[in-house]
Parts: structure tokens; C-alpha cells; sequence
């Protein structure tokens, strides 16, 4: 497995990426060059230089040291949403999927019933119910993805029980959590990789898009799309503002889709070299 | 020492005539027979007609409608202790190869498996390099068969590998669902002999479902056919020109024709 990872260089890249994106997020205060709070609004909108490298905001934030601080919010907001969608998801999918009978009934038909409202919407009812946090953005998150994965869970785990290799454990007695750690877990992994790889994009995104409305991380804290949402408000004097949190957030995107696709190649066992 | 005791089986059907109809097909009529320690029992039917469902119920995966299944005179549906007895007395080999060994298992972890459902039933530790390498030259294959994925053996290669993991659990019983017949004709040959030589040795009892005749006269003793669900008749392979049953007489007539054909 490891050896085929080292061979698809587009996974080793992208994952690269994101682990040095990761790293320069958890040493933000040794990597930054300035405080990322600190206002001087004599030198607002600086152009690029060696004090601050990316110039200063509407404030005379450096954007740099923003940036850098960015990230914890930003990857780790969507680390968290996707660690608590998939946990929700995988619990409740693998419960409908291995259960079967009643228990697959009643969490199929909460989860139809989740599916049927369309998701930004219900981003939205359910932060202004709740009221403008952070906290409420990632629930929010969670409470409208959780049903997809836990449907696709459900059909993997469906699809798996029935294959003849999960038959012969059963036929002889290998106890439950043997087919369901070895055998299910494993046989869904693949797909749930590329799934989660290419929905921590999709969270990047929706979290970046509440905050650019306002209705997420709020000011001061650094975050890349409460960012782009700063930089329009001075879109006029300051253009090249939104350029550095734009890029970044396209970036990383981009990187977690790419590695998305790249892993199922990996974790496929019948891909031909 | 295995026996079925009018065994009824019946699926919910596709088609329902009403919004929340039930609906169901019957696939298994009064089903009994029973099978002796030692002797290798050929379940003989065409597609579709209840062979695969038998052998579930035979091998503790689907409880019958109604009817008994009995191991040793214990009911296997009726408690826990029943379904260990059968479990730990049967073990079971598929048709379908390709989807038989889980493909992320080296051929050394398929082993595991089986080795595992031993150490447990006989409470003991074995040395299970040793034991891997004992069971693949069982088989035939060399040892350093056990390092491959099973998408990197060949069908007759795996479905032997499937053998050796049957064996692995050390059964009384084994199971085989249609196991050879999506292999090459001289492949068959091969892999039925092999399964005469490990009855021998390890003094197994065969339960083996097929749709082939030719299969049944070489490795069973006794025949039962199955036409749609129900048992048509049930005897000794020697007698098996003696059937008063007309499908298996369309069956044999159709054998003798293939081999004037083939002697042409
Ligand atoms: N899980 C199931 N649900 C509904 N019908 C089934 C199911 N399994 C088998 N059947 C039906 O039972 C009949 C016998 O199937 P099977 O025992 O697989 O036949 P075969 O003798 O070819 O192995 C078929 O008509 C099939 O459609
Ligand atoms: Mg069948």
C-alpha cells in the first residue's frame, strides 16, 4: 500500500501540500513575520515588500502573517466538519447497512428526508436559528452532510456483506468485529477517502463562502474567506488585496481534489501500474 | 451427520400485487435428505432451481420458513450453540472465485482466517508460518504463493487457495457451491482429484452442488436432484442409470449424447 502511494506522484504531491500547509498553519507564531492583529493604519494598503511580503490590508494588518494564521481556522474548521460528518455518517450508515430491518428504516428515512433539502439553504436556517459562530457554521456543516455519507456507507456496507469472502466469515463464525474492521471497514475506505478528500474541498469552501457573507469566523480573526470578504469592501482603492486569499483558497482546493482522485488509484488493489 | 428436515424456504417476491403485498415465492419445498460422515453428497440441478438457497440453509446463513436443520442432532437454528456447533463443523467454498478472497488480503491473510476459526475452536496457538506453508503445499501451490494478491493468481490458482482456507478451519464438513465450474475443463479434473486426495487424508465429508453430471459420477457417492424446489429423487451415484425421475433422465440421455459427439 505505502509503496504505491511513493509511486503516484500526484498523491505524494498533493499531500505534501497540504501537510506543509498544515505545518506552517500549527507554527503560525514562529513562521509569521508580524502580528496579525497589529494595526497601523498609517501604512494601510502597503504595497509588496520585504517587511510585510504580501503588503497590508485596510488596517495595516500585514497579509502575509493573516494568511499564515489563516489557515488554522480555515483546515481545521474543515478537518473538524469532516471528521464529525464521517463519524455521524459511518456510525449511523453502518448500524442501516449491517443491522438491517427496523434500525435501516428509521435512519433511512431521516436520512431521505435530510437529502431533500437543498444544502445552503439549510446552512443558512440553521445558523440563523442558532444564532453567528463559528461553532454553529461546523454544525451546521455536519447536520447537512452527515445523510450523504451515511447512504453511501450504508450501500458499501451492503454491497461488501454480500460479496462471498464476508459469506465464508460469517459461514464459519469469525466473530463480528473481525468482518467489520477487516473486511467492510477496509473494503469502504477507498471510496470514503476520495469522498472526504474531495468534501474537505467542498467544507474549505462552504466555510470560506459563510464567512465572506458574514456569517461565520468573525472580524478580527484571520480567516481566508472572512478575508476576501474585507478585501471587497475595498475592492475599489486596494484591488490586489483579495488576490492572496483567493489564490489560496482556489489552491487548496484544487490540492484536495487532486488528491482525492490520486488516492483512488492508490487504494484500489486491482489498479494496473 | 448433517440433516435437513423438511425445509421450506420462500423469498419476498419482486412483484407485488398490492402497494404493501407479501407476496412470496416458494424456492424450497419440503427439502430433506440427510448426509453420513465420510461420504461426499452431489446436489444436481439446473440454474435457478434452489441449489445456492440449499446450501445456505446447510451452512447456517439463511433460517428456513420452517423445517430443521440438525448437526449431530443438534438444531442449528434454534440457539447460539447450535450455530457455533455448525460453524465450527463446516466450512464452505464458493462458485464465484473473484469475489471469494477479500482483494486487499494477501493470499497469506486469506489463510489467517481460516488458521484463526482453528486456533479458537481448538483453543491452542499454532506456529502459523509453518501451518500456512503445510496448507498451500496441501494444495499444491509453493509457498511463495503467500506474499501474492489474489488478483495476481489465476482462477484455478485462487480457487484452490479458496480450498486451502476451507481447510484451514480444520472442518468436518465442507461445503462446495458450484466450485469448479467456472474453471477450464482440465483445470476440473485437476482440482476434483485433489479433492479426492484430501478427503482421503483428512477424512472429510463433502456436500457438493453442482449442475454438471460428469462432476457428480467422478467424486460423490450419492446423488439428489433438485427441480424447482423440490427433491425429485435421491440415490446412490451406482444406481444413478436406475432414476425413474424424468429430469435427470433428460440429463443423462443428454451426457450420452455429448459423449457419441465427442467420440465422433
Ligand atoms: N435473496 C433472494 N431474494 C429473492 N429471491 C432469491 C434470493 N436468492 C435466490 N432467489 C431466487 O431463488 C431461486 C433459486 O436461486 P438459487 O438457489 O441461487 O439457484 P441455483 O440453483 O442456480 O443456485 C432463483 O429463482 C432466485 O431468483
Ligand atoms: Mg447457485
Amino acid at each position: 500500500m505505502s509503496k504505491r502511494f511513493f509511486q503516484n506522484k500526484t498523491a505524494v504531491f498533493t499531500t505534501l501540500i497540504v501537510l506543509v500547509v498544515a505545518l506552517i498553519g500549527i507554527l503560525a507564531p514562529v513562521i509569521a513575520p508580524n502580528d496579525p492583529y497589529e494595526t497601523n493604519i498609517i501604512n494601510k494598503f502597503a504595497g509588496y515588500s520585504m517587511e510585510y511580503p504580501l503588503g497590508t490590508d485596510q488596517l495595516g494588518r500585514c497579509v502575509l502573517s493573516r494568511m499564515i494564521y489563516g489557515i488554522r481556522p480555515t483546515l481545521g474548521l474543515a478537518a473538524l466538519t469532516m471528521v464529525g460528518t464521517i463519524g455521524i455518517g459511518a456510525v449511523l450508515g453502518i448500524m442501516a447497512g449491517y443491522f438491517r430491518g427496523i434500525v435501516e428504516e428509521v435512519i433511512m428515512r431521516i436520512v431521505d428526508v435530510m437529502l431533500s433539502f437543498p444544502s445552503q439553504i439549510m446552512v443558512f436556517a440553521v445558523v440563523a436559528l442558532l444564532g453567528v459562530s463559528v461553532q454553529n457554521v461546523i454544525i451546521a456543516n455536519v447536520f447537512i452532510k452527515w445523510a450523504w455519507y451515511a447512504r453511501m456507507i450504508r450501500t458499501g456496507v451492503m454491497q461488501y456483506r454480500d460479496k462471498n469472502f464476508v459469506q465464508f466469515s460469517c459461514c464459519v463464525g469469525m466473530p463480528e468485529r473481525f468482518i467489520l474492521f477487516r473486511h467492510l471497514l477496509p473494503s469502504i475506505t477507498s471510496d470514503l477517502a476520495v469522498l472526504a478528500s474531495l468534501d474537505i474541498g467542498w467544507a474549505i469552501i462552504n466555510i470560506s463562502t459563510l464567512s465572506f457573507l458574514g456569517l461565520g469566523v468573525q472580524a478580527p480573526t484571520p480567516e481566508w474567506g472572512a478575508m476576501l470578504n474585507e478585501a471587497k469592501e475595498v475592492l475599489t482603492s486596494n484591488p490586489t488585496q483579495m488576490i492572496a486569499p483567493g489564490v489560496a483558497i482556489v489552491a487548496l482546493v484544487c490540492c484536495f481534489n487532486l488528491m482525492g482522485d490520486a488516492l483512488r488509484d492508490v487504494l484500489d488493489p486491482k489498479e494496473v501500474k | 451427520m448433517l440433516k435437513l428436515d423438511k425445509i421450506c424456504v420462500s423469498f419476498r417476491s419482486e412483484r407485488q400485487d398490492k402497494i404493501f403485498g407479501h407476496t412470496k415465492q416458494q424456492i424450497l419445498f419440503d427439502v430433506s435428505v440427510e448426509v453420513k460422515k465420510g461420504t461426499c453428497l452431489g446436489i444436481l440441478g439446473e440454474s435457478g432451481s434452489g441449489k445456492s438457497t440449499m446450501g445456505r440453509v446447510l451452512c447456517g446463513l439463511l433460517k428456513p420458513d420452517s423445517g430443521n436443520v440438525l448437526i449431530n442432532d443438534i438444531p442449528v437454528y434454534a440457539s447460539k450453540s447450535g450455530r457455533r456447533e455448525l460453524q465450527n463443523k463446516l466450512s464452505i467454498v464458493f462458485q464465484d472465485y473473484t469475489t471469494s478472497a477479500n482483494p486487499r488480503f494477501r493470499v497469506r491473510d486469506i489463510l489467517r482466517e481460516g488458521l484463526y476459526v482453528r486456533q479458537r475452536k481448538e483453543r491452542m496457538r499454532l506456529d502459523q508460518e509453518k501451518e500456512i506453508n503445510r496448507l498451500l503445499e496441501l494444495v499444491g501451490l509453493s509457498s511463495d504463493f503467500a506474499e501474492r494478491f489474489p488478483h495476481e493468481l489465476s482462477g484455478g490458482q485462487l480457487q484452490r487457495v479458496c480450498i486451502a482456507r476451507a481447510i484451514a478451519c480444520n472442518p468436518e464438513i465442507i461445503l462446495f457451491d458450484e466450485a469448479i465450474s467456472s474453471l477450464d475443463a482440465h483445470t476440473q479434473v485437476q482440482i476434483m482429484d485433489l479433492l479426492l486426495e484430501l478427503k482421503e487424508k483428512l477424512s472429510l465429508t463433502y456436500i457438493f452442488i453442482t449442475h454438471d453430471l460428469t462432476s457428480i459420477t467422478y467424486l460423490c457417492d450419492d446423488v439428489l436432484f433438485l427441480y424447482q424446489g423440490h427433491v425429485t429423487e435421491h440415490l446412490s451415484v451406482k444406481r444413478i442409470n436406475e432414476t425413474k425421475d424424468t429430469y435427470a433422465k433428460k440429463l443423462l440421455e443428454s451426457i450420452v449424447v455429448f459423449e457419441t459427439e465427442e467420440a465422433v
